[in-house]
Formats: structure tokens, C-alpha cells, sequence
């Protein structure tokens, strides 16, 4: 009777037992990497809007201020969108022709206003305001990125928890002067943790409580 | 039965089966959660422990698959031109409506939506509280089964064809001045109705306007007509009484006073910083034919057949020294004699000082009688006040819609208006007014919900909720209060003004022109005006105390003797928590226990334990009852303290047209006559059960000390002798030690000032965005309330007292809810909260075993509702909606202490107190729970600490709560030993 398994046999088994272990481990590895990659969170992904509105140009060329177009930040758990009479103040004098900014003036003369798709999103069991953060340092780009530099608006985050820790935990490496909140490009100066440490007792941010997790989920 | 009175009572218990010693009934009872807790028979009959595995396996195997869906695409939009909506909470001041009585209310408004209502401090009927009713106010504008459009024969149409209509009858009715016109209302303070149906009826003289609700103020008004010759109200000042006895008076339950008498009585029994005199304390006599919360607040309580209170308060007076026409008092007060003379003594002793309050159902004789013992104890002006009634149409409802009925019976009715009001299931029913309807020409129905009358009539036109409208009332002391609306309609309905606007000629006019327009002519200056929109309430505007003389012959026709005879009796009441139906379509108050029954989504026939045992009945017994010709079949329910030989049902159940409330509980008025209290009623055991949802045993706590008391004289000798000191030192503990933050939040709840009225509860619930979960859920003990009022009973069968205790999380500061979680899903928060992720949890349902208190509750089914619209509109925003499998608990309004955190931060200042307070502390009528920091040693929070009566329950088991209770004072009348 001839051998029932053959020497090659010996190979596959040890393959096998290799590929067993192996195969949660790349299926682990591929599930992490796939939901970390912008196919899933579409950073850096820029979404279609009703108008290809370029913050490259209003706020990098034109040096427009956040706060004229997103009024409420600064008193409410929202930073707000502008109204089409907003953008008419410019656009009632220049690119009044202009093909692309047609669903804007349909929404000037019927109140409706423009249908946005949302860019920077977090689940709804997370409870962001942007008010008290404007107020204690965080500025704009930290979660929004360089907005300058953004002809189509996009994710510059994930906005994954681990995100939202990493200033949670240690907020004084994170926080600008107040002057410095509105600007895009602002860059960390060397000095940051004495500066930051100074800006923390400043604003009074007590750090313990920014850990519990009622800060943010209710 | 006869095993329950054998037995030894424990010291408290919270329902007879506790006494009982069937072998069944332990089991029951040794369980900690429910049968079949944890089997899930309701999903599918056939699933087995295979298919259990089965379903399990793929469920952990496909555990992470949601991860990769990604979060749906969504639109944001511009607020362009509503600015002030983007900040967050606003509040509006207007006023909701109970029973036709105006409750001042500040509507929260999150975005242009309204979604929360809270009390206004401005408001004599509120004074910043709300009551059970008020709150449920918000799912009723957002009830999906809400009446949308005009039904013309159950076709849909419009308003502008039903304009049509009347435009084309009113000549004629104007021809014939009104001939036929009926217009019926519910009880009503609204100057805006009457002065439009003046208005009409100028025009047409020969119409009539009638009200009529069930459960209304006749007695309360003829009462004071036999006792003053004129229409009047009598209003309370409980604040400045230290005696009083009620006669079936239930002013601390549902009523048009509730928050103002609740809050002016306990505040002569709040120890507020320590201190309390003899002089201060009130003491409560509390003499009725039922159960209700005021008996329950009694220092002293004697049930009584409704047949006798008559007597009882003749003897009463007679021993007081009124002179009355009847020399001698019925001969079984005898046995009450000790009693009466001891309360009699504590009258006269506080003379001036004192109420007598006679129950808004009781005879006009015993209001009568009441009011001529206050007059003799020189109340009148001092504790008492008679105001004219603030009703806009002052009538005998009753004798008013007697002559309605007769003239529908003489075909007289040619145009019938019905206001809002459903006498189709609300009235007696050998008024038999649902038949005799059909006999008018043209039946005109406007109302909230499609109901028993609506589908009587031929138009039926949808009505605004207040929330959606402008109007206005008078409040129980006769305070002008607006309504103005916080969105504008979200169907196709009108304010009774606006429909009566068509009948006066004028189709399309707001309710807030008509409003302004009444108010600003003559009456008010435009700026008052706006100012009291703003205020909800038109400022110093109560009614001034009309002089009332006692009539000369104000006993006669009154008292004549009613001997109680030996057959069963029976009471009829509103529900405690749907009214007289008004409320059936509320499932927030279908599912609230009722106070003291602890009962929910039906009604039943109440009676004493004793009578009980004579008539062989258990609970949940289905009966017959009947009365005359009419008969119903009830379900039992055996309530210790209830007086022998007498029944009592409840109103607001047995309905048939309504979506939510029909085929629910039996309905009372099958058998109501007109009177309510009647003798004469048989019951048949129809050897059936008729199973009801009882939360009366659930999250048993077995037997434990929870309620400490003791009594004012106690007190007085010693303050720490009510708490033992053992009680009051921290016992050891194995558990962790935690160190603390900024602030340490903690909750104290007054026992002492707790009235059991559940509004806590339905607040709780509509903050908090606590789902309904049905009664066949309820049954199984899965009720979703956070905070909940437990009953407790006190002595034995006959007449206990019974104790309330509201119970949210304890947020211990050593929790052993935190240390059995796999999942650290239930973690501790640097400032001692105990934190709920609803993110990480898995639903093991591990913290719910080994909590020792029992408040944690687990979302077994997808309970609540995220799909229909409406009700989406209605949740808090700032709350997670919990799906199922996820535990949930009190958070202390985590919203609101991050509300109050971010506010004051921005203000660059520390919390203060006062800054943050959860809905059950807001809601609360009596102010009986207070929250705040433990840190801050001049917070109010921090006295009550301090103060002998602070303890914590389970004490023993070194949980540290952090939300702890003042234990219960009573005030016994020293005389009063042997109970009688």
C-alpha cells in the first residue's frame, strides 16, 4: 500500500498551521488599515457641493475673516453657515452672471437656503461645542485644517475619539493665544508647553474633567 | 386572604402579597427581576437555546461589520434670518390648561422646536413647577395621532369648504336670532370665548352656550351658594394654617391648585436650615371615602364610606358649637367620637389658623357646612379667601348640560358647536348623549384628537395645541395668563378663536389678531400687553377677596340626615393620571404608576382588603358592577386603607375611539349617573382574572430600612435621634478610594417634603428621552423610568400610612455597578458621577445584578421610537437616544451640568449654585429635591447635608451615595394614641 500522504504533505501541514494563525491576524490588520484609510473617512476627500466654493480663495486670497461667514461660533455649540444674503453682499456686485453661482441666487430670491453636504461630521452621540473652544484657545485649523490652502473644502481629520484625546489629555499643547484663534496657518511656536501651560491657567481650563467621558457623550 | 391578616406585618411593605405566606407568592417575590426576565418568548416563540448559539455566533462574527458602513451623507443649511435660534435653549413664557385653568409654563425651544416644558416662577399656579399634566403637554403637540385635517363625514376637506358651509347658514340663524344654536365647552376661563360667543349670541339671542365636564366645580359653587347666596370660589392658604382637615379634599393630588397648595403646605413642614418650632409644623387631618395623596400626607387619616362624611362633619361642627338645625349627629359618629373631639380641640386651639377644605366632588351641604365651621373659626380672610369664579362660563355644568340633553331629545338643536370637549364617553351615561346627538341638524366637532364624539358629528375640525396658538386664561386665583404659540401648526388646525372668527363673519383671522385686539381695546395699553405676552401672565392681576357674609338660612335644604346603609357604595374619580380621558392618548401618563395603586395602563375597581375577603374577590379579579340599570365589568384592585363596604373607580379608561387609550381599563362612566358617590352597587364575580401591570413590587430593595422617620416631637427633644449616628458615618468599604475635582455633585431628596405626585418622573421622562415600553413590558418589570417614586405602606391593612420615596441612581462614590462591567462601560467621572457609555456597552446587564438600589434599566426591545418623525422633533437633542441592548440610568441631567459648566466658563467664573438643576428638581412642586456641589460649603445643598435628619439608604454597604434623603417628620396630635 503506498503511503497515504506524501512527503510534500509534511510542507502543507506546517503552511497550514502558519496560515491559520496568520489569517485573523491579516484580516485584523486589513480591517484597521481599511477603516483608517480615506476610503472610509474621507479625509482629505473633497465631497460635491451645490457650489465649488474654494476657501483657498475667500480665505487665503481674500483674507476673509471665519467669523463673517460662520457668525455663530463664537455663541453657540455651532459655528453656523452663512446666508445666501451673506454671499450677496460680494456677489450682488462681482461674478454676477457667473453660471456657477446660480443655485445661489435661486436661494437669495426664493429664502431657501443653499443644501450643503456636510464635511466635517462626528456621530451624534458626541456632543461638540465650538463656543467654549473658540473661547479657550483651540483655534480654528486644529480640527479644520489648513482651510487656506483648501480650493474644495475636505476633511483634514478623522475625527476618530483618539482625536479628540489627544487635546482632551493634554490640551497645553494645543492652545494658541486668543489673537491667533481665527488664523489658518498658525504655527506652533518652540516654546508651546511653557506657553501653553501659561495659556491653560489663563483660560482656567481645569484638565481633569476633560477626560470623563459625560465632557462629551451624554 | 385570611393568610395575610394572620400575619405579623414587617415594619414597611409595599404590597399585600409581602404578608402573604403562599409558597407562589414567595417565589414571586425572592425573585430579583421579573420571570421571564430573561427569556425573550415575546420575540419568537420557536427560539430555542440553538438557535440562540446560532444567532450569537454571527452576531460576535459580524460584530465589527457596522464599523465599515459609513456615516450618512447629510445637509446642513443656513438659519438665514432666525439667528437667535442657533443659541441653543430659549425659553417662552405661556400657559398650558388644566381642566379650563391656566398653568403658567416656559417652553424650551432647541432650533425653532419646542421641547421641553418647565414651570414659570412668574405664575401664582406654577411658582417655576410644573405638575404631571403640564409636562405630558409636549408628546401631545407631537403625537403622531394627532387629528391633521377637516373631516367632513370622514372625508378629508378643507376649512375654506367648512367657511363655506357656515357662510351659507348664518343668515338664516341670524334670521331666526340663533334658534338652535348650541355651542358646548369644557370648562373654560378663557375672556377671549366668552367675549366671542357673546359677541355671536348678541347676534343670535336665542342660542345657548353650555359646559359641561365630568369632573367640574358645581359643588364647589353651589356650596358657596348655600352657604353666602352667592357664586364663589373659596382659595387656600395653607401656608398660614398649622391645622388642617380635609374632608375628601385632595389638594396636594391633580387639581387646579396642585403646585401652589402643594408648595404653601410643605413649606410649614420643610426644616430648612435645622431649625423648626412646634409653631411652624402644620398638622394634617385627612377624613375620605378613597385613597389619595393627600391622605397620604395626613398626620392622622380615617376612611369613611362617601355616605358618611355628612355625618361625620356634622358631629364635627356640633362639637365645634355650630348652631345647627340639626341638634343631634348621626348615631355611628359615636364611634368616631374620641376622634372627633380631639380634632374639634385642635381647631378651636388654632382658630384662625386653621382649614377646613370639603373635596370638589362632595355634597354642596358639606362645602356648605365647611365653610360656615371656617367662618366660625374666623378663617374667612385669614386662611381662606372667596374669590368670584374665574370661569368664563360660571354654571351648574350638570344642570347646564341637562338642558343641552333635553333640548337635543325636543329636536330644538338646529347648529351644534362642540368646543373641544368628548361628552360622547365623558358624560353619565343615562344622559344618553351619544344617542340623542344624532338628533341635531349640523354637529360641529373641534378637537385635538378624532374621538368617541368626533365620529358622532359631522364636521370634524382639527384644533390647534396651545403650543401652536395664542390665546388666553385665568389661573385658579383668577391671574389673566397668555398663551403664544412656539411653532407655528404642524397640521392643518385652528384655535377655537380662529373657528369662531368664521362663525362671526370673519374666515381668516390669526389668533393673535384676535387676541390683541380684545386685549388691547380698552382694556390693556399695548406695551402691558406685549410685557404680559413676554411674562406668560398679566402681573397683580388676581381677583381681590370678595366679602362673603354667611346667609341667615344657609342650612337649609342642606342638612338632611343620611343614614349609611349597609350596602356597598362606590366613588367615582378622575384618574390620577389621565383625568377624565382628556389625557388617555398620552402614553407617558398611561405608563406612569399611579400614585399610591402603583398601576399602569389601566383602571380598576378599588376596595378595601376586609371587603375584599367578604365579597371572595382577589386582585385582578373580573367583576360586574352594577348600579340601576347600567353595568360594567371591572378588574379589582385590593387597596389597604381603603374604607370597607365601598368601592372606587376611576374615570378616563374604557374609551373606543381613541388610538392609543381604546380597549384599555373599563369605563366608569358606563355606570356614573350623575353623582359621584352612589350606594346600591352589586358586583358579580365573573370568575375571570384580568391581568393589569402593577409596579407596586418591582426593584424590590427586600424589606430594608429604606424610609427613616420619626416624629416632630422626637425631633424637637433630640434632632440626631430620628438618624442614628451609626447611619451617618461612613461604613467600611473594600472598594476604591476616589479622589475628587473641581466639584462633587450630589443630589439630597426631602422625604419630609415629598408628596408622591410622580411629576419628577414624567419630567425625568421627557428630558431625558425615556421611552414607553407598553403594558405587557411593564408586567415583565422593564418600565424605563429613571427616577422613580416608590410606595410604601406602614402599619396594618386597615389603615396604613403609606410613605413615598423617589429613587434616581445613587451615583455612589463607590459603585458596584462599575466594578462588574466587561466593558468599563459604566465608568466614574472625576467629579463622582457614575457614567453611563451607552457606546461600550453590550447589554451583560451585570451593573443592573449587582446594584443594590435598583435603578438601572435596560433597553430589552427597541423601545424607543427613531423612526417616527414627529417624535424626533420632540427629543431632547442634547440626549442620546438609546437603542436596544444598552443599560441606561439618571445621569443627574448631564446635559444640564455641562450646559451650566460651558455657560459659566465662558463667563470666566466658577459654577454657581443654582446654576444647574436637573428636571426632577425643576419640576418638583414642592422643591424636594435639591442638587448642587458638595464642595461648596455655602451651597444649599451643603446645609441639608449638614443637617441630623441626612441619611443614606443601604448605608451598610459602603456605597457612599452621593444622593441621599432627610427622613420623614410627622406631626401626631399627642391625644390621638390608640388608632382609631
Amino acid at each position: 500500500m503506498p503511503q497515504l500522504f506524501q512527503r510534500r504533505s509534511n510542507t502543507i501541514a506546517k503552511l497550514s498551521l502558519i496560515v491559520i494563525f496568520l489569517t485573523p491576524l491579516v484580516v485584523f490588520f486589513v480591517f484597521a488599515v481599511t477603516i483608517r484609510s480615506p476610503y472610509e473617512t474621507e479625509v482629505d476627500v473633497a465631497l460635491s457641493q451645490p457650489i465649488p466654493f474654494s476657501h483657498e480663495h475667500h480665505v487665503g486670497d481674500l483674507d476673509i475673516d471665519c467669523r463673517f461667514c460662520h457668525s455663530f461660533v463664537e455663541n453657540s455649540h455651532i459655528a453656523g453657515m452663512p446666508s445666501s444674503k451673506t454671499c450677496m453682499t460680494c456677489h450682488s456686485e462681482i461674478w454676477k452672471e457667473a453660471p456657477m453661482l446660480k443655485p445661489l441666487r435661486e436661494s437669495f430670491a426664493s429664502l431657501n437656503p443653499i443644501a450643503w453636504n456636510q464635511v466635517n461630521r462626528i456621530p451624534r452621540f458626541v456632543y461638540f461645542n465650538h463656543n467654549i473652544h473658540i473661547k479657550k484657545g483651540i483655534g480654528c485649523s486644529s480640527c479644520h485644517g489648513e482651510i487656506d490652502r483648501m480650493p474644495l473644502t475636505k476633511k483634514s481629520r478623522t475625527f476618530f475619539m483618539s482625536d479628540c484625546l489627544t487635546c482632551h489629555r493634554n490640551p497645553e499643547l494645543f492652545l494658541r493665544p486668543s489673537n491667533q484663534i481665527y488664523n489658518p496657518s498658525y504655527i506652533k511656536p518652540d516654546d508651546q508647553i511653557i506657553i501653553g501651560e501659561k495659556l491653560l491657567e489663563k483660560f482656567g481650563t481645569h484638565k481633569k474633567h476633560l477626560t470623563d467621558c459625560y465632557s462629551c457623550h451624554r | 386572604m385570611s393568610s395575610i391578616s394572620d400575619k405579623s406585618s414587617p415594619m414597611l411593605w409595599r404590597g399585600l402579597e409581602e404578608l402573604s405566606s403562599s409558597a407562589e407568592i414567595a417565589e414571586y417575590l425572592h425573585r430579583e427581576f421579573a420571570k421571564d426576565a430573561s427569556i425573550w418568548g415575546e420575540l419568537d416563540d420557536e427560539t430555542n437555546r440553538r438557535e440562540f448559539l446560532k444567532i450569537m455566533g454571527a452576531s460576535i462574527a459580524l460584530a465589527g461589520m457596522p464599523a465599515c458602513t459609513k456615516m450618512p451623507q447629510e445637509k446642513i443649511y443656513s438659519f438665514s434670518g432666525q439667528e437667535n435660534i442657533a443659541q441653543g435653549r430659549l425659553f417662552f413664557a405661556s400657559s398650558s390648561s388644566y381642566r379650563g385653568y391656566a398653568k403658567g409654563v416656559l417652553v424650551e425651544s432647541h432650533q425653532g422646536r419646542p421641547t421641553k416644558i418647565e414651570g414659570n416662577e412668574l405664575h401664582p399656579a406654577s411658582l417655576g413647577t410644573t405638575d404631571i399634566f403640564t409636562q405630558a403637554e409636549i408628546l401631545r403637540l407631537y403625537d403622531p395621532q394627532r387629528s391633521k385635517g377637516v373631516l367632513h363625514f370622514g372625508e378629508i376637506t378643507s376649512w375654506e369648504a367648512f367657511a363655506e358651509e357656515i357662510a351659507a347658514k348664518l343668515p338664516a340663524l341670524a334670521q331666526s336670532q340663533g334658534e338652535g344654536l348650541r355651542i358646548l365647552s369644557g370648562t373654560t376661563t378663557s375672556s377671549i370665548l366668552a367675549h366671542q360667543i357673546s359677541l355671536l349670541l348678541k347676534k343670535m339671542p336665542k342660542g345657548k352656550w353650555h359646559s359641561y365636564e365630568p369632573i367640574n366645580g358645581d359643588n364647589v359653587l353651589e356650596g358657596t351658594k348655600f352657604a353666602f347666596g352667592q357664586d364663589l370660589r373659596p382659595i387656600y392658604f395653607f401656608d398660614r394654617a398649622r391645622v388642617v382637615l380635609s374632608l375628601d379634599a385632595d389638594f396636594l393630588g391633580p387639581n387646579i391648585a396642585q403646585q401652589a397648595y402643594a408648595r404653601q403646605f410643605i413649606k410649614r413642614r420643610k426644616i430648612q436650615n435645622g431649625t423648626i418650632t412646634k409653631q411652624a409644623f402644620n398638622r394634617l387631618y385627612m377624613i375620605e371615602p378613597s385613597v389619595s395623596l393627600t391622605g397620604s400626607m395626613a398626620d392622622h387619616r380615617i376612611a369613611l364610606k362617601p355616605s358618611q362624611m355628612l355625618g361625620f362633619a356634622t358631629a364635627l361642627a356640633l362639637e365645634l358649637g355650630l348652631r345647627l338645625e340639626e341638634k343631634e349627629a348621626p348615631l355611628w359618629t359615636k364611634a368616631y367620637k374620641r376622634q372627633i373631639s380631639i380634632i374639634a380641640k385642635d381647631l378651636i386651639e388654632n382658630a384662625k389658623e386653621s382649614i377646613v377644605i370639603a373635596g370638589e366632588q362632595q355634597s354642596p351641604a358639606l362645602h356648605a357646612l365647611s365653610h360656615a365651621i371656617n367662618n366660625l373659626l374666623g378663617n374667612q380672610n385669614k386662611t381662606i379667601e372667596y374669590i368670584p369664579p374665574p370661569e368664563a362660563n360660571a354654571c351648574n355644568q350638570s344642570a347646564s348640560f341637562k338642558e343641552l340633553v333635553d333640548d337635543l331629545n325636543n329636536n330644538k338643536v338646529e347648529v351644534f358647536l362642540i368646543l373641544g370637549t368628548n361628552p360622547a364617553y365623558a358624560s353619565p351615561k343615562n344622559f344618553r348623549f351619544a344617542e340623542l346627538i344624532k338628533k341635531a341638524k349640523l354637529k360641529i366637532y373641534l378637537g385635538l384628537y378624532e374621538d368617541e364624539t368626533s365620529y358622532l358629528c359631522d364636521w370634524h375640525l382639527p384644533e390647534s395645541h396651545f403650543l401652536e396658538s395664542f390665546g388666553d386664561l385665568r389661573a385658579f386665583d383668577g391671574t389673566i395668563s397668555f398663551q403664544q404659540p412656539l411653532i407655528s401648526p404642524l397640521y392643518d388646525t385652528r384655535t377655537s378663536s380662529e373657528l369662531l372668527a368664521i362663525f362671526l363673519g370673519m374666515r381668516e383671522q390669526s389668533s393673535f389678531k384676535i387676541l390683541k385686539e380684545y386685549w388691547t381695546s380698552n382694556r390693556l395699553s399695548e406695551d402691558v400687553f406685549l410685557q404680559a405676552l413676554h411674562d406668560g401672565l398679566l402681573r397683580n392681576s388676581r381677583f381681590a377677596a370678595t366679602p362673603a357674609k354667611l346667609t341667615k338660612d344657609w342650612q337649609i335644604k342642606t342638612l338632611k340626615e343620611q343614614l349609611p346603609k349597609n350596602n356597598l357604595e362606590i366613588s367615582f374619580k378622575a384618574d390620577p393620571t389621565v383625568g377624565d380621558g382628556v389625557y388617555s392618548n398620552i402614553s407617558w401618563l398611561q405608563e406612569l404608576p399611579k400614585p399610591i395603586l402603583q398601576l399602569c395602563w389601566d383602571n380598576a375597581a378599588l376596595l378595601s382588603p376586609k371587603t375584599a375577603e367578604k365579597l371572595g374577590l382577589k386582585d385582578e379579579d373580573k367583576i360586574e358592577l352594577r348600579l340601576n340599570d347600567y353595568h360594567v365589568e371591572a378588574p379589582t384592585l385590593i387597596v389597604p386603607g381603603h374604607p370597607d363596604d365601598a368601592l372606587t373607580v376611576h374615570f378616563g379608561y374604557g374609551r373606543t375611539r381613541s388610538y392609543l387609550a381604546s380597549g384599555r381599563g373599563f369605563s366608569a362612566f358606563e355606570i356614573f349617573n350623575g353623582n359621584y358617590f352612589s350606594t346600591g352597587v352589586q358586583i358579580k364575580n365573573l370568575h375571570e382574572k384580568w391581568e393589569l401591570a402593577r409596579t407596586n413590587l418591582h426593584y424590590r430593595m427586600e424589606n430594608r430600612e429604606l424610609i427613616l422617620r420619626g416624629s416632630l416631637n422626637d425631633y424637637l427633644k433630640d434632632p440626631s435621634s430620628i438618624v442614628p449616628q451609626s447611619v451617618r458615618a461612613p461604613g467600611p468599604s473594600l472598594l476604591p478610594k476616589r479622589e475628587n475635582a473641581d466639584h462633587a455633585w450630589a443630589m439630597v431628596i426631602d422625604l419630609n417634603s415629598c408628596i408622591g405626585c410622580n411629576t419628577c418622573t414624567i419630567a425625568c421622562q421627557a428630558e431625558n428621552n425615556i421611552p414607553v415600553v407598553g403594558k405587557a413590558q411593564v408586567q415583565k418589570s422593564r418600565e424605563m423610568h429613571w427616577i422613580r417614586v416608590d410606595r410604601y405602606y406602614e402599619g396594618g391593612i386597615e389603615n396604613p400610612k403609606t410613605l413615598f420615596q423617589p429613587v434616581p441612581c445613587m451615583h455612589c462614590e463607590k459603585a458596584p455597578c462599575e466594578l462588574v462591567c466587561p466593558t468599563v462601560a459604566t465608568v466614574h467621572s472625576s467629579e463622582g458621577l457614575n457614567q453611563m457609555v451607552y457606546n461600550r456597552c453590550i447589554g451583560t446587564r451585570y451593573c443592573s445584578n449587582n446594584c443594590p438600589y435598583k435603578v438601572r434599566r435596560f433597553n430589552f426591545l427597541q423601545y424607543a421610537d427613531m423612526k417616527t418623525p414627529n417624535m424626533r422633533l420632540m427629543y431632547n437633542p442634547n440626549v442620546t437616544i438609546r437603542s436596544r441592548g444598552v443599560m441606561e440610568k439618571c445621569t443627574y441631567c448631564i446635559q444640564r451640568i455641562e450646559e451650566g459648566r460651558i455657560k459659566s466658563r465662558l463667563e470666566n467664573r466658577d459654577i454657581k449654585d443654582g446654576d444647574i438643576t436637573p428636571a426632577c428638581a425643576q419640576a418638583c412642586p414642592t422643591e424636594a429635591i435639591t442638587f448642587g456641589d458638595k464642595f461648596d460649603s455655602s451651597s444649599k445643598l451643603a446645609g441639608l447635608l449638614k443637617l441630623p435628619l441626612n441619611y443614606s439608604v443601604l448605608h451598610e454597604l459602603g456605597t457612599l451615595p452621593r444622593t441621599t434623603y432627610l427622613a420623614k417628620l410627622s406631626n401626631e396630635n399627642p391625644r390621638w394614641k390608640k388608632e382609631g
